[in-house]
């Protein structure tokens, strides 16, 4: 399975390279193409100006379909270049450094980096946070990078679904919360990221950590987030990722992280 | 006054693309846009001499026969000094 799963990952990486450059190709040329057309615009306006109003009009639609046409190819490359991107960091797989850090304190940066990014998309966004960190994890030995994506993903995952149930019913009593916790097991260590968002309805459960499986509207989401956080969390770290989940009430990720640390064997 | 820049990519839309980024400059003689193909290209290009006086060359890395590296090793020894030693190291990471 995991020799299946490293090909995979292999044949992943060389397509999305491959497509990458063309790719670029075609978001280049859009952008230039829309700056030409505005060139052109300018140039010709003292000409139309000269025609009728129904050639006029008619021009006028051209270049505003033309104009629309070029933001929709740069949008949309834009849109591919986001998933090319991704599968490529998806099967980057074991790559992280591995060092002994506080993983209390990262838990709370990539909660503030989580939080402030959501603020500046979207200036109405609030939730409560609560922190119930057990200052007997610390320190821990893991890749710092890959396990802030992880949280940053549970993290984004949880705003996502609190602003959707805030805005899709009128519960006036609803208030957005997330709570966060870590716990030592000894040889272990626990995060919990617990929201009280939308929840996840028991029949798409086992698609979850599948790649490109999401349930955001279409441009939204990629669908890898929670397909790279269980390699990052399971492959990478030897660990587990599990969810619980109430429909309405509440979603519940679970991640355990051994603290000998060891990658799962990966053969190349 | 007029300079030149020689580009080397195998992709052969890569002039296009720099043609058309740098139309203004082109048009008004600032920059003199020279394209090579290949390294191969490039270094017969250097060779027969290329005017206006070229101030940079800009190069893809991966390129079948002569990669940008091995391109840029033999324009050092070719004009010792002309390649500048952090844009070297810049590259080699």
């Amino acid at each position: 399975m995991s020799e299946k799963m490293a090909s995979l990952g292999q044949l992943t990486a060389g397509i999305a390279h491959e497509i990458k450059n063309p790719l670029n190709f075609v978001n280049n040329f859009a952008e230039l193409s829309g700056e030409l057309l505005r060139e052109l615009k300018d140039e010709v306006v003292p000409v139309i100006s000269a025609l009728s109003s129904d050639k006029r009009e008619e021009i006028d639609e051209t270049i505003r379909m033309l104009t629309g046409n070029l933001e929709k190819i740069a949008e949309h490359g834009r849109r591919a270049d986001g998933i090319v991107k991704s599968m490529l960091e998806h099967s980057r797989g074991v790559s992280g450094e591995r060092r002994e850090v506080d993983l209390n304190a990262l838990i709370d940066e990539a909660l503030n980096l989580a939080y402030h990014g959501a603020r500046a998309q979207d200036a109405s966004f609030n939730i409560t946070l609560e922190r119930d960190l057990d200052r007997a994890v610390a320190p821990i030995a893991l890749a710092p990078q890959e396990i802030t994506r992880v949280l940053l993903n549970l993290f984004g995952n949880s705003f996502y679904a609190a602003t959707k149930r805030a805005r899709s019913n009128g519960e006036a009593a609803y208030r957005p919360s997330l709570q966060v916790s870590t716990r030592d097991l000894g040889d272990a260590v626990e995060v919990r990221v617990r929201d009280n968002g939308t929840g996840i309805p028991p029949e798409i459960r086992d698609q979850l950590f599948q790649p490109f499986f999401t349930t955001k509207p279409t441009g939204e989401g990629t669908g890898l987030g929670l397909s790279i956080s269980h390699d990052i969390v399971t492959q990478q770290h030897g660990g587990s990722i599990e969810v619980d989940s109430e429909p309405g009430e509440f979603t519940e990720f679970t991640i355990r992280l051994p603290r000998n640390g060891q990658a799962a064997e990966r053969s190349a | 006054m007029s300079v030149s820049i020689l580009v080397v990519d195998d992709e052969t839309d890569v002039a296009e693309l720099f043609r058309q980024q740098f139309r203004r400059e082109a048009r008004q003689g600032t920059y003199v846009l020279h394209f090579a193909y290949s390294g191969e290209e490039a270094l017969d290009k250097l060779a027969a001499g290329i005017e206006p006086p070229l101030i940079v060359i800009l190069s893809d890395i991966n390129m079948p026969l002569m990669d940008g590296l091995e391109l840029l090793r033999e324009i050092k020894t070719l004009r010792p000094g002309s390649a500048r030693d952090d844009g070297d190291r810049l590259w080699r990471r």
